[in-house]
């Protein structure tokens, strides 16, 4: 009995002294498998502004760098990915005027102290302050990326419309006239390929394909003013749209049970972006950045401007400098009705979201009919609008400078918004072909991106 | 001049989490009870009797002290966000907390009983990260730590030879230290966020036993819920400089480098009822029901001196929910002077799943408890050694979108020495 009770004391004593602890998983993060960075290996990017990397109002290799697909072929471990890198500050839509990139100067503009809302200033860089960069013979960041002897993998052009993927071969010979189809296709040195042509011919093992929102933005852009580009129309776009998908479709692989290793995106609300919603439309008092009030103490409403329904674009600044839409007598106001380039209104706004709507009804159906995986992109961007879009406790929204998603042109994502993108892809690729390649970290992405510079 | 109220940062500086809940209640007080899961409420017969009944002490002879701690080594780890990479581990830092307590209790008058606690009644604290490798969730939670010490005196009466009615009230010490990082997006710029705070407060308590046939014991206790007002805390945002004085510029209007935050943290009411049953003269059983009233901390509001990011206040929805646990414990006398003491608890969550977040990774626990305690003439030493396993919550609807699992566990050491002079 009383060993017995002895023995009972001594497991009890070791029991004080020993303690549990929690199992570490045998995995600790998500690797890219052999054979997923074999599915990556052959990786080309088809699409417009976005898939280029086009942000603040330029191409240009700092951003490029992080566009959607250069982040998705990085998570692949593809480091063969190239992309047709541009100098700084780079080729977009001010060089026709000395411009690259647009950079935030200053987030509130010292030189109007008295504002009660913060004025950002955003100026272009000029072409006249970088010598080096030569915007007409070589914007190329070097000459290795000017002569790298295949076709680039990321064959994303920025202002190109649906039917030059297959049919543009250079600026002049195109439906869109974009002058960046000429940097990214190298023609006729390339041998008069398409972007469809030379995708074709590197022979792609996956193809992601984002395009039709130039279809479309262009009207919006001008503001839906006479002159303004009218979009594709819904029938033009579905046949562009179609023999694209069906093109790409024959020259990717088919995996599994007859599922093209292609995988393509709709069209956002383009309206929705910061550069549609960032102007108030009632006049603002110049000294205070903020609604200039009258007797009433009530916000003065614009002239020609309906503020329950249209939406301002952001240029519509310029306008105000020089009194128009400003009510006579109020400011500088001339009492002219603001110029119709400078906002959408109700019917605009209508043209625009209905014309989205048929171009991601088309690509919807053409896309099932052809087993394609298709990105629902056009409702990732509302959630940016609607509740904002939170990973790893950043929250981003659609506010202009501050939210994270949208650059310094108000239309195209940040690189830590390119990065939510890739991470879209990467869930559908992943879904698709049941694997598990790792999505960007946010967070780590914060840290390697460091301080932007002015 | 900059400080301007429009400009919205979407900087999610300002929520400010808070670790309270029944996980950083602490109710290892005494080894004796510990062993026993806690189930103490009825039995409450060694000076410890301060924090857990302090009717308790009304049956206690003469004088009394109890001195004694506690080595809890939490273990903590999160899987995911989901939306980053829902493999990724991290394991929060290892930290070893010890909180001690001191009990007196002495018997002035054949009826009348005073006595006096010191302990620590929430408490604890989650780390996560380095300076040097910083981890995925900083953004919402780095460093966060509370303390709260208890300064109890009680005073306990025997209303009949077997029904003793305490009370008390408590000087109450504490101190929060909460730290994440924080993203200035127009620079890109991180930076990190600190509130450090002091407070006093006041709280109450009582208590009553019932002893029947001399071996059924029932005990009650209930702590109304306390205010901490933190007031003026020192609230710190720190960027490192980047090389442009404008930018430098444009943080620093934004994000005072020192000011002041206050905030108000409602910390639960505490209800709880016990029974114990000596079986035979060496077996003695308790069963406990406790409530903690959580459902009382539905928003944390801080304010600060200064405008940050442009806004003075930040308010932070917890929706807690009310706990309870259930605790079991045994006790055999293997010889008269040494027993052998086994409990089991559980304790509920407080925090529902979309408001888990690191800084508080808390979840529903199952507690294994075993001790032995030995009487030494006037002396009695109580071990207990406690494991604390956590079931994994899996959170999928974080109001963060910070989704993913977390794990945990503890280990408890407890030891009590106590004195009858």
């Amino acid at each position: 009995m009383k060993l017995v009770r002895l023995s009972v004391c001594l497991i009890l004593v070791t029991f004080l002294i020993s303690a549990c602890s929690l199992p570490t998983p045998d995995i600790t993060e998500t690797t890219t498998s052999s054979a997923e960075a074999l599915l990556f290996s052959r990786y080309m990017a088809i699409g417009d502004n976005i898939t280029a990397g086009y942000q603040s109002a330029a191409l240009t290799k700092i951003h490029q760098e992080y566009s959607f697909p250069a982040l998705i072929a990085r998570q692949a471990n593809n480091a063969d990915f190239m992309q047709p890198l541009l100098g700084y500050p780079g080729l977009g839509s001010e060089s026709f005027a000395g411009f690259g990139i647009l950079e935030l100067l200053y987030l509130d503009n010292p030189n109007t102290p008295n504002t009660i809302n913060p004025d950002p200033l955003i100026r272009p860089a000029a072409f006249a302050d970088y010598p080096d960069f030569k915007p007409l013979f070589d914007p190329y960041f070097s000459s290795d990326i000017r002569n790298y002897p295949l076709p680039y993998n990321n064959l994303g052009i920025p202002g190109i419309y649906v039917e030059d993927v297959i049919y543009g071969i250079t600026a002049s010979n195109s439906a869109s006239k974009s002058p960046l189809i000429d940097v990214v296709l190298r023609n006729p040195t390339a041998g008069n390929l398409s972007a469809f042509e030379q995708a074709k011919a590197f022979v792609p093992s996956l193809i992601t394909c984002w395009i039709g929102t130039y279809d479309v933005l262009p009207y919006a852009l001008f503001g839906g003013a006479d002159g303004a580009p009218l979009p594709t129309s819904k029938n033009d776009f579905f046949t562009a749209y179609a023999e694209l998908i069906d093109s790409l479709a024959n020259i990717v692989p088919q995996l599994g049970t007859n599922l093209p290793s292609l995988f393509a995106a709709n069209v956002p609300d383009i309206t929705r972006a910061p550069f549609f919603n960032t102007v108030p439309p009632v006049v603002m008092d110049t000294l205070t950045n903020a609604p200039l009030l009258d007797a009433n103490g009530n916000p003065i409403p614009l002239v020609g401007v309906n503020p329950q329904t249209d939406l301002l674009l952001n240029t519509a600044r310029q306008a105000f400098r020089s009194g128009l839409g400003i009510p006579a007598g109020v400011l500088n106001g001339t009492g002219e009705p603001l110029p119709d380039q400078y906002f959408l209104d109700a019917a605009e706004i209508d043209l625009i979201r209905s014309t989205i709507d048929d171009y991601n009804d088309a690509i919807m159906r053409i896309c099932a009919f052809r087993g394609v995986a298709l990105v629902d992109m056009h409702t990732f961007f509302n959630v940016i609008s609607e509740s904002g879009y939170e990973a790893g406790g950043i929250l981003f929204t659609d506010k202009f400078i501050t939210g994270s998603f949208y650059s310094l042109d108000g239309i195209h994502p940040t690189d830590l918004g390119n990065a939510l993108l890739a991470n879209q892809w990467l869930d559908k690729v992943n879904r698709t072909f049941n694997i598990s390649v790792p999505k960007v970290d946010i967070v780590k992405l914060v840290q390697e991106l460091g301080p932007k510079s002015r | 001049m900059l400080k301007k109220s429009l400009l919205i940062l979407s900087l999610m500086v300002l929520p400010y989490t808070t670790l309270f809940a029944s996980g950083f209640s602490i109710y290892e007080q005494g080894a004796r009870a510990t062993a026993m899961a806690g189930a103490f409420i009825a039995q409450a017969d060694d000076p410890s009797a301060n924090f857990y009944n302090p009717a308790g002490l009304a049956f206690l002879k003469g004088f009394q002290i109890g001195l004694g701690t506690t080595i809890i080594v939490p273990q903590f780890a999160f899987q995911g966000p989901e939306n980053i990479d829902s493999k990724l581990y991290t394991q929060a830092k290892e930290d070893i907390f010890t909180p001690s307590n001191l009990y007196l209790s002495y018997q002035f008058k054949d009826r009348f009983s005073v006595g006096f606690g010191f302990y620590t009644l929430f408490g604890l604290a989650s780390s996560w990260g380095t300076e040097e490798e910083p981890w995925v969730g900083r953004y919402l939670a780095t460093n966060s730590e509370i303390q709260t010490f208890y300064y109890n005196p009680n005073f306990a009466v025997k209303l009949l030879d077997n029904l003793s009615l305490a009370g008390g009230f408590s000087f109450i010490q504490a101190n929060v230290l909460l730290e994440k990082s924080i993203y200035f997006s127009p620079r890109n710029v991180d930076g990190e966020s600190a509130l450090e705070a002091n407070t006093t407060g006041f709280g109450f308590n009582v208590g009553l036993r019932y002893v029947l046939f001399d071996r059924l014991m029932l005990g009650a206790v209930y702590r109304p819920n306390t205010t901490l007002k933190f007031k003026d805390g020192d609230a710190s945002f720190n960027f490192p400089a980047t090389g442009d004085p404008i930018i430098d510029a444009e943080i620093a209007a934004l994000f005072p480098q020192k000011t002041k935050g206050s905030a108000d943290l409602e910390l639960p009411d505490l209800i709880g009822v016990g029974i114990a049953y000596d079986f035979t003269e060496n077996l003695r059983a308790e069963f406990d029901f406790m409530q903690l009233g959580w459902s009382s901390y539905d928003t944390l509001l801080i304010t600060f001196a200064d405008p940050v990011a442009g806004q003075t206040e930040s308010k932070a929805v917890r929706n807690y929910e009310d706990s309870y646990s259930l605790r079991f414990g045994l006790q055999y006398k293997i010889y008269p002077n040494l027993a052998l003491r086994l409990g089991y608890l559980y304790d509920q969550r407080a925090v529902p799943d979309a408001y888990v977040e690191p800084s508080l990774p808390e979840g529903n626990r199952h507690n294994y408890t075993i001790g032995l305690g030995y009487q030494w003439g006037s002396l009695a030493i109580d071990a207990a050694y406690h494991l604390l396993l956590q079931d994994d919550r899996e959170i999928t609807n974080s109001v963060n979108d910070f989704n993913g699992k977390y794990t945990g566990l503890g280990n408890l050491f407890g030891i009590s020495f106590g004195y009858s002079f």
